[in-house]
């Protein structure tokens, strides 16, 4: 029995999952999260450090890591890497001005060897914000049909009105069960 | 009497016998015993080597049809070069197949001996390299720049390959920048009302020497390039997000107040939940005293909670220390704070 196959029994056990959440300063990370968990969203600071929360969804343990995206603490993401299933990159889909630093963020984030099995959901957050870019427009600005080495998928949401990140999280939840939990 | 002893050894000779026949007996069923569960055992260890066997030659068979036909597939013989999107389908499905063929590979693992998953193993570098030397050739990679924005119109590749993407983006945002976009000012006095601005996200860029006055309740306001201007903005319902200003005054409402790159600036402000900044040096803090015409109205629409201001409490991503206050901000003296916005 290769070590692969006992690590993933361990996980089959106890069907935990590491979702590590990253994207841009003022994205809505800690927002989409705190309005997933069902706490208030109107007092949220810009995150200086990170959150993790746990919580369960669908007999799935979720411990979700939210780090804060500021310039200054970008460096210190890879320190979150390690055993992660599942990356929620958050776009700021109303900030076009940083389109090119979001590129560039997420590109560097996807040749790192310690996430390579993750699964990528993009979220194009912000709807609700008229002007704001639609998912298909965050598609091709972020070049993800040239994504190969990960399972991805973008949808359109609101951490305000909380559009779509049940929808989000049931897909990413679906894919890594898909990966993970089915050596029977 | 002489019958009676006779008759003893007799019994005692058949009961010897008797004795004898059942040792014998014993022992034999014991052998045969033994022989039985040792047949058994080797019956068992044969059949097992059977299913072994049987497992490693439909792995064999599976992995090398599977690998034939991705190998087939590579060849790319029904598809013109020049067709780029069905080259992308077909080397979608290559990339499916193989990661089927490594799937298939890895939960074999199991029972494979350690030189055939070595082979196999080997074997699906090869076809990876394979696949990906292909791609290279039939689908050459568009480099990954963001420059080829600028320049898309010198840039023939892109140009002539996919001209759609950054075209349509660009036009995005020029449409965008008449919307609710004040770029490129010098010495102006330009006052926005609540209808233009209400609930939208505004961008103040690259603006010298002016005065803005945004009347209303917008959903986000970014700022940047700013210098030597004064910007008065309503409640800002999300948050306000500061880029490499100098030399300017900022009054706003708002939930969250982020500035990056900026020195020498002073803001007035209600902030209801916290400010950050960083990359940034000499900037100052007061509360918000902005009045004008439909001010009430305004924090309403944007939900602002009006008693709640902690415009004292700045983060400073440049300073962890928590005992010793960060040197790259202040508060204002009352003395020292603007109160006339006109």
């Amino acid at each position: 029995m290769g070590l692969l196959t006992i690590l993933k029994k361990m996980k089959q056990k106890e069907k935990e999952v590491r979702i590590l959440m990253l994207g841009l300063d003022n994205a809505g990370k800690t927002t989409i999260l705190k309005k997933f968990i069902g706490d208030d969203i109107n007092t949220i600071s810009p995150t200086l450090g990170f959150n993790i929360k746990t919580v369960e969804h669908r007999g799935f343990k979720l411990n979700i890591w939210d780090v804060g995206g500021q310039k200054s603490l970008r460096s210190y993401w890879r320190n979150y890497f390690e055993s992660t299933d599942g990356l929620v990159w958050v776009v700021d889909g109303a900030d076009k001005r940083r389109l090119a630093d979001c590129v560039q963020e997420l590109h560097k984030l996807l040749v790192e060897e310690r996430l390579a099995g993750a699964t990528l959901l993009v979220f194009a957050n912000k709807q609700d914000l008229p002007g704001a870019l639609s998912a298909v427009e965050i598609k091709e600005v972020l070049d993800l049909e040239s994504i190969k080495t990960h399972h991805w998928s973008i949808l359109p949401c609101s951490a305000v009105t909380g559009q779509n990140l049940l929808e989000g999280i049931d897909w990413m939840l679906d894919d890594i069960s898909s990966r993970i939990f089915t050596l029977d | 009497m002489a019958s009676k002893p006779a008759e003893a050894l007799h019994l005692t000779d058949s009961d010897y016998n008797q004795k004898k026949k059942e040792q014998i007996s014993s022992r034999l069923q014991k052998r045969d015993q033994t022989r039985l569960t040792d047949a058994d055992r080797r019956r068992a260890v044969r059949e097992e080597a059977k299913v072994t066997e049987e497992k490693l030659s439909f792995f064999t068979k599976h992995f090398q049809e599977e690998f034939q036909n991705i190998e087939n597939m590579i060849k790319c013989e029904a598809i013109s070069s020049g067709d780029r999107t069905s080259l992308l389908e077909h080397f979608d499905s290559i990339t499916a197949s193989f990661q089927r063929l490594q799937k298939f590979f890895n939960d074999s693992v199991m029972f494979l001996s350690s030189y055939e998953s070595r082979k196999a193993q080997s074997q699906l570098t090869s076809l990876q390299a394979k696949i990906n030397d292909k791609r290279a050739e039939m689908l050459p990679k568009k480099k990954f720049a963001f420059k080829s924005k600028t320049k898309s119109s010198t840039d023939t590749v892109t140009a002539t390959s996919k001209p759609s993407v950054m075209e349509k983006y660009s036009n995005k945002a020029a449409q965008f920048k008449q919307d609710c976009e004040v770029s490129g000012q010098n010495n102006e006095s330009i006052t926005l009302k609540s209808d233009d601005i209400n609930l939208k996200d505004v961008s103040l860029s690259h603006l010298t020497g002016c005065k803005i006055f945004l009347f209303g309740a917008p959903g986000t306001v970014h700022i940047s390039d700013v210098k030597g201007c004064t910007i008065v903005i309503g409640p800002v319902s999300g948050s306000v997000f500061v880029d490499r200003c100098h030399d300017t005054t900022i009054a706003a409402g708002c939930q969250q107040l982020r500035v990056h790159h900026t020195h020498d600036t002073d803001f007035y402000l209600h902030v209801t939940s916290r400010a950050i900044i960083e990359d940034t040096t000499n900037v100052r803090f007061a509360p918000y005293n902005v009045e004008y015409v439909d001010r009430e109205k305004h924090f309403q629409l944007s939900g602002l909670d009006k008693s709640k201001n902690n415009w004292t409490e700045i983060d400073d991503f440049n300073w962890l220390a928590m005992d010793t206050a960060s040197p790259n901000w202040k508060l204002i003296d009352e003395s020292e704070r603007k109160t006339t916005w006109e």
